[in-house]
Formats: structure tokens, sequence, C-alpha cells
């Protein structure tokens, strides 16, 4: 830069005082042989230009491991259950969460027995292929309206699509105890099921709950704060090429269109 | 895979919540069942004359069950807070009455401890208000909301079309494939278990056994005792959850002990057939007796049930962290509970059906050994899946939104 020549000679008086202390540290060499507590830098000896051009490099390497370091350190405390943030909100969730497996798995203790008390004449092969089929329509159900509950609960709010699928389940249950022909019980189950395809609204709100600054632009997809994990990584590695597991840790990023 | 996944350290124990619930419904909910069902008849000198219970003998535990949702139901209303950033501001008629009547309570108790609106106040640490007494009543009317940290809000929505990156079709492929596997197993394997033993002074007609890999005939247990055992294991599981899931997640990070934990389902599923080769202490067509019969059949069942309770709650955290923006993230849990419960439609019926057929050419394994292969394909398939950051799409306005909500968290007070 031509235009900037009134710059030079604080720049000159720099590398000066570089040349000064390479020809000390040549003369510590001299005096200490086994200097290896130095930097790498002072123990070789390379033009100055491309000395300093390493130097910035490591001075980048280091703060960029100052950078790693950081959230590291935040990791290693170890989080207890105790940790959880908003509690209350969990519980309540779990209890949601509870309710139905309960119903599910109390069903199955009787459901034989029920059918049977529809119809004492059928043999016990049709009931149990009942059984199977009322299973079967419950899940049918929740397979065809979990993806709609999902886009409404993206649509409409999470806590009316539980609200929906609760109630809709609470009266389904009562539905059921007082039915009594095959095909109530049977509309009554499917009832339940297509309400109940909110375990993924559920597991929604749970992340939601727990969520914490997630949303900090970062490059995505570097290996930047895993260095904690690299050793653990590198022997699994080792240990997969060793089962001859292919493709493993392979990445890509896009649908390849 | 990178530093956002990892970063959400809450994620491996908050997801553990409901497979957990899962696992204590299953194991209660049958007691509630058989103490309840046909109460007139079980009890008569308690519920002897009561016609509706006559009537509708298995009303009792449906109602019950009914209860415990109703509980459920308020729970949501009164306690719950919209997590939806859109619709988290709205007015909540639910949420208003309870924290109303938490103000009255807290006025009623003279503890000022207890009010809401004053640990709101005490948070935040810049605001300058006057100064608190916890004895001057907050306004009943509208009381305070504490704060919360405020999310983005992402005023475009990801159209459907889009949803699916290649990761969520990977991801969703290996978790219907997984949940399919492990739901026809557990379908299966109480047919398996319950199979009359192979008696070779009475073989099915021109039938010779050829191990290692012909043979047929089930354990021949009584389903009973079957229950207990899964029931045991059914709390080891839960065991394993609380204690040791969460520190192997940590060290481990989510994608990679799912993968590693993804290798003891093949196992399992090759390991079971053998049972049926395992001598027994009792001539066959008896049970399977003896200690050796116990120790295979634990063993198997350990290393499904590790995989079974390792395995789950990465898939959900997977699929949770493969969204590829945040305002789809209900969709997609939509999608991954409607491909869960297709597999679980189709998986056992298909396996029933191929049990059957491999009982009937002598075969007992055949199933378990392509249950093995299709669980072999997952753990190939785990390769291509990798953790999102649940953020993988941007679109215009996101860095605003963004933006914006770390401004207002600062104003709020938060870091």
């Amino acid at each position: 830069m031509p235009n900037r020549e009134g710059n030079l000679p604080p720049q000159r008086v720099e590398e000066y005082e570089a040349i000064e202390s390479d020809e000390e540290i040549i003369n510590e060499e001299a005096i200490n042989p086994h200097g290896t507590d130095y930097s790498p830098i002072r123990t070789h000896h390379e033009p100055l230009a491309d000395r300093e051009r390493r130097r910035s490099f490591i001075d980048e390497e280091r703060e960029e491991g100052l950078e790693v370091e950081i959230p590291v350190q935040e990791k290693e405390k170890p989080v207890t259950w105790r940790d959880l943030p908003h509690k209350w909100q969990l519980a309540i969730l779990t209890l949601a969460r509870l309710a139905e497996p309960l119903v599910q798995s109390s069903l199955r203790s009787y459901i034989f027995y029920q059918l049977k008390s529809f119809d004492e004449s059928l043999p016990d092969s049709t009931i149990a292929s009942q059984a199977g089929i009322i299973q079967g329509a419950f899940s049918a159900a929740q397979l065809c309206t979990a993806l709609l509950w999902g886009r409404v609960s993206d649509g409409a709010g999470r806590k009316s699509v539980l609200f929906i699928g609760l109630s809709g389940t609470c009266i389904a249950c009562v539905g059921f105890g007082f039915s009594k022909k095959f095909w109530v019980a049977m509309i009554f189950r499917m009832m339940a099921g297509a309400f109940s395809g909110n375990i993924g609204v559920m597991r929604t709100m749970i992340s939601e709950i727990v969520r914490e600054k997630k949303y900090v632009q970062d490059p995505p997809f570097s290996f930047k704060k895993q260095t904690s994990l690299v050793v653990i990584r590198a022997f699994m590695i080792k240990a997969f090429k060793f089962l001859h597991v292919p493709f493993m840790f392979r990445q890509r990023d896009e649908w390849p269109c | 895979m990178n530093g956002h996944a990892n970063e959400n350290r809450y994620q491996s124990r908050a997801f553990l919540l409901l497979p957990m619930t899962g696992n204590i419904g299953t194991i209660i909910g049958p007691i509630i069942g058989g103490l309840l069902a046909d109460p007139a008849a079980n009890y008569p000198s308690l519920f002897g004359g009561i016609a509706w219970l006559e009537k509708y003998p298995y009303a009792a535990p449906n109602l019950v069950s009914a209860f415990f949702l109703f509980l459920a139901l308020l729970a949501v209303i009164f306690g719950l807070d919209e997590t939806h950033e859109l619709f988290a501001h709205k007015e909540d008629w639910g949420r208003t009455l309870s924290r109303k009547i938490h103000v009255k309570y807290g006025q009623f108790r003279r503890k000022g401890t207890v009010y809401d609106g004053y640990t709101a106040i005490d948070s935040r640490p810049t605001t300058p208000t006057t100064p608190m007494s916890p004895f001057i009543p907050i306004s009943p009317v509208s009381p305070a909301k504490p704060p919360k940290r405020v999310a983005p809000r992402y005023k475009q929505r990801l159209p459907f079309r889009r949803i699916f990156t290649y990761n969520v079709i990977c991801t969703l492929i290996s978790h219907g494939l997984l949940t399919g596997s492990i739901g026809t197993f557990n379908s299966i394997w109480y047919s398996f278990l319950s199979t009359p033993v192979y008696n070779p002074s009475s073989p099915p007609s021109n039938y010779t056994p050829h191990p290692p890999f012909t043979f047929t005939g089930g354990i021949g247990l009584p389903p009973r005792s079957v229950g207990l055992v899964m029931a045991i294991l059914g709390t080891i599981g839960i065991l394993l959850q609380l204690f040791l899931y969460p520190t192997i997640n940590q060290r481990l990070g989510t994608i990679l002990s799912w993968r590693i934990f993804l290798y003891c389902f093949p196992l399992a599923y090759f390991l079971s057939p053998f049972l049926s080769l395992i001598p027994s202490s009792t001539p066959p067509p008896s049970p399977k007796s003896g200690w050796k019969i116990w120790l295979g059949l634990c063993g198997v069942l350990f290393v499904q049930r590790i995989g079974q309770t390792f395995a789950g709650p990465a898939t959900t955290i997977l699929i949770n962290n493969c969204s590829p923006h945040p305002s789809v993230l209900g969709t997609i849990h939509g999608i991954g509970q409607s491909a869960s419960s297709a597999a679980r439609t189709i998986g056992p019926a298909f396996g029933g059906w191929l049990y059957g057929e491999g009982l009937n050419i002598g075969m007992v394994g055949l199933m378990f050994w392509v249950l093995a292969g299709m669980s072999g394909v997952t753990c190939l398939a785990s390769n291509w899946v990798r953790e999102g950051d649940g953020h993988e799409i941007r679109l215009d306005g996101d860095d605003e939104a963004e933006e914006e909500a770390d401004r207002r968290n600062r104003e709020l007070g938060f870091r």
C-alpha cells in the first residue's frame, strides 16, 4: 500500500525487535540445549515472514481452542433429574401420558371376557380374532389421525389438541364400558384410537418445555464442540471398522435431487 | 453431529418420561383391570344387588380409566402452559382461573411466598419496582404471569412437501423398522413361549429336524410365569432408564448410543429360537424346565429389553431433532407416531402369519430370523441417519425472529 508509507517506520521497528528476539532465542538455546519448555515456534529457525504467519495461525488456533473449551466445561456439569426445568409442566404431561397406556393395558386383561359376554354362543377362536380386530382398529385409527393431530397442533396450538384428545378418549372409554355389541365396542375403540393420536403432541410439548437456547446461529454440522467426544468416537470408529460396518459416520446434507 | 443437539442436556432425561409412564401403565393397568372387571360377580357381597353393574359388568374398570383420563384433563386445563410460541401469549382461561385461585388461596393463607406474581417480579433483576412487601395483595383480577424465556416466533410455516428432507426420511424409515420389529417380536414371543415342546416320539408327518436351523417346537410355558419374568424385566428396564441411560447418552451422544444399542436386536432375535434346543430337565411333552432354560430365557429377554430401553428414547430424540423447521415440530412427531402405529398394525399380523407358516414347514425360527434380518437392516440404515438440529431449513424471517427473541430475552433478564 503506497499511500501508507508513514506507517512503515514502526513496522520496521517491530521487525527489528523480532530479529533481536530471534538472536536471543539462539543464544538461549546455546545456553540451554534442552529448551523444550518453550513453544514450538522458538525451537525452530525459520524465515521471519513464515514465522509471523505461523504465529498468527497458532494464535488463531488458540483462540478457537478457547472457544471450544468453554462449552465443553459447561457440558461437564452433570445434569441430574432434579435439574429438569418446569417440573410441574413435565409432571402434568407425564400424568396425561400415563392415563392412556393404563386404559390400554387394563383393557387387555379383560377384553376376552367382555367380548365373550356380548355373545356367549361364539366360539373362543372367533372371540380371539374379534379381540385382534379391536386392537387393530385402534391402531389403524391412530395411524390415520396421528399425522393430522400433529399438523393441527402446529397450526392451532398444542394445548387445545391435547384437550380435545383427552376428552375424546375419556368419552370413548366410558362408551366402551357400556357397550353391549361387538360393533359398538369396536367403534368406541376406534374413537379412542383416533383421539389418542396426540402422543406425538405430548412429545412435541416435552421437547418445547425443555428447550434450551438452541436457536443461536451456528454453522450447522461443524465438529467444533465435540472435542470431549473425539477420543471415544475415534475408539468407536476403530471398533466399528473392525466389525466391518460400512457407511459408518457417513454424512449427507441434502436429498440428492 | 453438531453443537446444538448436544447442547440440550435435558432431552435425554425428559424424553425418558413418556416411555417410562408407558412401562408403569403396563404394570399397574392389568391390576386395575383384573380387580375391577365384573365386580358384581367377583364381589357379590359388596356389589351384588347393583343393577347397572350387573347389566354392564365391564363398565367399572372403564369408568376408573375414564376417571384417570378426566384427572389428566383437568391437570392439562388448569396446569399446563401452551408451548407453541405463537399461541403461548394468548389468553388461556384455564391458566388464568387457576392463577386467580392460587392468588386467592395465598391471600387467605397470608403467605406471600406462594404468590406467583412476586416470584415473577423477583426474577427480573433489572426492573426498578416499588419496594416489595409480601403482604401487599396483588390485584386478583389480572394476576401477573411469571416471565418465561421467549422462543422465536417464526412467522412462516414450512410447507408440507418440504418437510421430507433426506434426513427426515432416513430417520422415519429406521424408526418404522425398529418399532415394527419390536412390536412383532413382542407378539410372536408369547406364541413361541406357549407353543408346545417338540416331541420326538410323535413327530409331525414326514419331518426330520436338521439342526442348526431346521428344528421346531416352542417352550410350552404357562403364560403366568412368563408374565412374572416380563414384569421383573420391565422393572429392570425402568431402573436402567432412570439411572444408566442418561449417563450413557451424555457420554456417547444420542446417535452413537443409538447405533450401538441397535445391535442388541439382531443378536436377541437370532438367538431366541435356539431356546427350544436347550435340553430340558423334564421329558418332551411337558413344558421345559430347569435352570438352563430359564438362564437362556432371561439372557435373551435381557438383551432385547436393553435394546428396547435404550433405543426407544433415542429414536424419539432423533425424530425430534430431525425436524427441519420448528414450525413443523408437531407434524414431525405426528408422522413419527403414524409410522410407528402403521408398523405396529402390519408387523404383528405379518409376524403371526409367518410364524404359523414356519411351524408348518418345521422351522420355528423362520420369523425370528426374518426379524433378525430386519433389525440388521435397521442397524445398517442407522448409519444414514444423523442427528439434526431441529432447524435444517431456514426460511425468510427466521433470523429476524431469532434476533427479536434474543433481544426480548435480554430485556427479561435471561442470558
